[in-house]
């Protein structure tokens, strides 16, 4: 019989805390020159690799056992991960629809200004400020020439206004940039319709609308050429400014016209077979 | 002492037998050591529990001396519970070593979080009752092997 079993003490507690010193030390060492060790790869070839070696059949039957389970945990995330792909791919297909759509919009714009307006009449201002409490202009051609209520007028660069009162030899011109005015239009870049009407403030036009989702600082605005009031793909103007007020509902959103309202001289009045009825 | 290194080696196949059980498999070489410090105990016993904490950090991937902390430790504690733990039967052993493995588990969960790794909290419930389990096998057969190649020091 061993006589350590008859000692009184068999534990030594300065080997313990030599062994937990050495322990804490080691394992310091270990994590800060990370695991390209030493001991490990020595230890990993020559001791562990033959008995893993001679280890590998029952293992490999463990294995097995847990593949059994794994497989429809794999196939299940596997399944989750395709449709996640299908429906990215899905989004980015509806964007491509969208840029077609703008695409086709824009070549149909360039298709219908690059048109050749014939029978267009070009009239001289001879009046501005005609109608009181309007901005309006007064032009040199009347029913005499043909010209019937609300005919689009534009100028070289853009939309100036509408005809609201023919006389014999002058008609009056009711602009854009009037609180009255209202003009349907579409922005270009994403086809929203909006309606663009005229600031009491100043010469410029605005735009209402409360979702304020999707409009740009530089946006093109044409006319959209609904209800057959103007004639459609007119250039309206640009989007300079955007206000989003938070205590309204509302973002005030301001277009600059195209053409130079203020001061104009000559515009010219377009006929009446070119509005989609 | 060769039987006793033979053992653990078997100890050390067994682990690495049961790699993919991940935290459900037991400690065999804790098991081991605990067996060996019972039967022949001595302060070699806390040296044997030290390198075979080693070799166990080497199979399992964890920074070396993460187990041999705790094993040292564990192994001072049964051999200052020596006395008693020798003469209790098997059951009851096998009680006082799972609740003394909660302790131990809680230490080693402890040592991980303190040096900034990770580990999932279950092995705490898990590992203890699969060790635990298994004290009862792993006395019989070693003592069967002690007794048939005598084993009477180291």
């Amino acid at each position: 019989m061993s006589s350590s079993i008859f000692k009184k003490s068999v534990t030594n507690f300065y080997l313990l805390l030599f062994l937990i010193s050495l322990s804490i030390l080691s394992i310091i060492v270990d994590l800060k020159y990370t695991s390209t060790n030493f001991t490990r790869t020595v230890v990993n070839d020559f001791i562990v690799s033959p008995i893993q070696y001679v280890v590998k059949t029952p293992s490999s039957f463990f294995y097995s056992l847990l593949e059994e389970t794994e497989t429809i945990a794999q196939l299940e995330s596997k399944i989750e991960r395709l449709e996640k792909d299908n429906k990215m791919m899905k989004m980015n297909l509806q964007k491509i629809d969208i840029l077609e759509d703008e695409v086709s919009r824009l070549r149909s714009i360039k298709r219908t200004m690059s048109k050749k307006f014939e029978n267009i009449q070009i009239a001289k201002v001879i009046q501005v400020d005609v109608i009181p409490n309007k901005k309006s202009i007064k032009i040199n051609i009347g029913s005499n020439d043909k010209v019937t209520m609300g005919q689009t007028v534009m100028g070289a660069n853009g939309l100036i206004g509408q005809i609201v009162e023919v006389a014999l030899y002058s008609s009056k011109v009711l602009l854009i940039t009037d609180v009255n005015s209202n003009v349907p239009a579409i922005i270009t870049r994403t086809g929203k319709q909006v309606i663009i009407k005229g600031r009491s403030q100043d010469d410029l036009l605005e735009i209402s609308f409360t979702d304020d989702t999707d409009i740009k600082s530089g946006d093109l605005i044409v006319t959209s050429g609904q209800a057959g009031r103007f004639i459609a793909s007119l250039n309206i103007g640009r989007i300079v400014k955007i206000e989003m007020n938070e205590g309204e509902r509302f973002a005030e959103v301001v277009v600059e016209p195209s053409e130079y309202i203020e001061n104009i001289n000559e515009v010219i009045v377009t006929p009446d077979e070119y509005k989609d009825k | 002492m060769l039987i006793i290194l033979l053992t653990l080696v078997i100890g050390l196949m067994l682990t690495l037998m049961m790699l993919p059980l991940g935290y459900i498999a037991p400690e065999w070489i804790l098991l081991i050591n605990i067996y060996w410090a019972i039967a022949l105990p001595s302060n070699t016993k806390m040296l044997l529990a030290f390198v075979s904490g080693f070799f166990v950090d080497i199979v399992l991937g964890q920074p070396l001396g993460i187990s041999s902390l705790s094993y040292v430790i564990f192994i001072y504690i049964i051999l200052s519970l020596y006395n008693s733990l020798r003469y209790m039967t098997v059951p009851q052993q096998m009680i006082v070593l799972f609740l003394l493995l909660i302790v131990k588990q809680h230490f080693y969960i402890w040592t991980f979080y303190m040096f900034g790794l990770n580990i999932d909290y279950l092995t705490l419930i898990i590992s203890t009752l699969t060790t635990a389990v298994l004290w009862p096998f792993i006395y019989f057969s070693l003592r069967f092997a002690r007794r048939k190649w005598v084993v009477n020091e180291g």
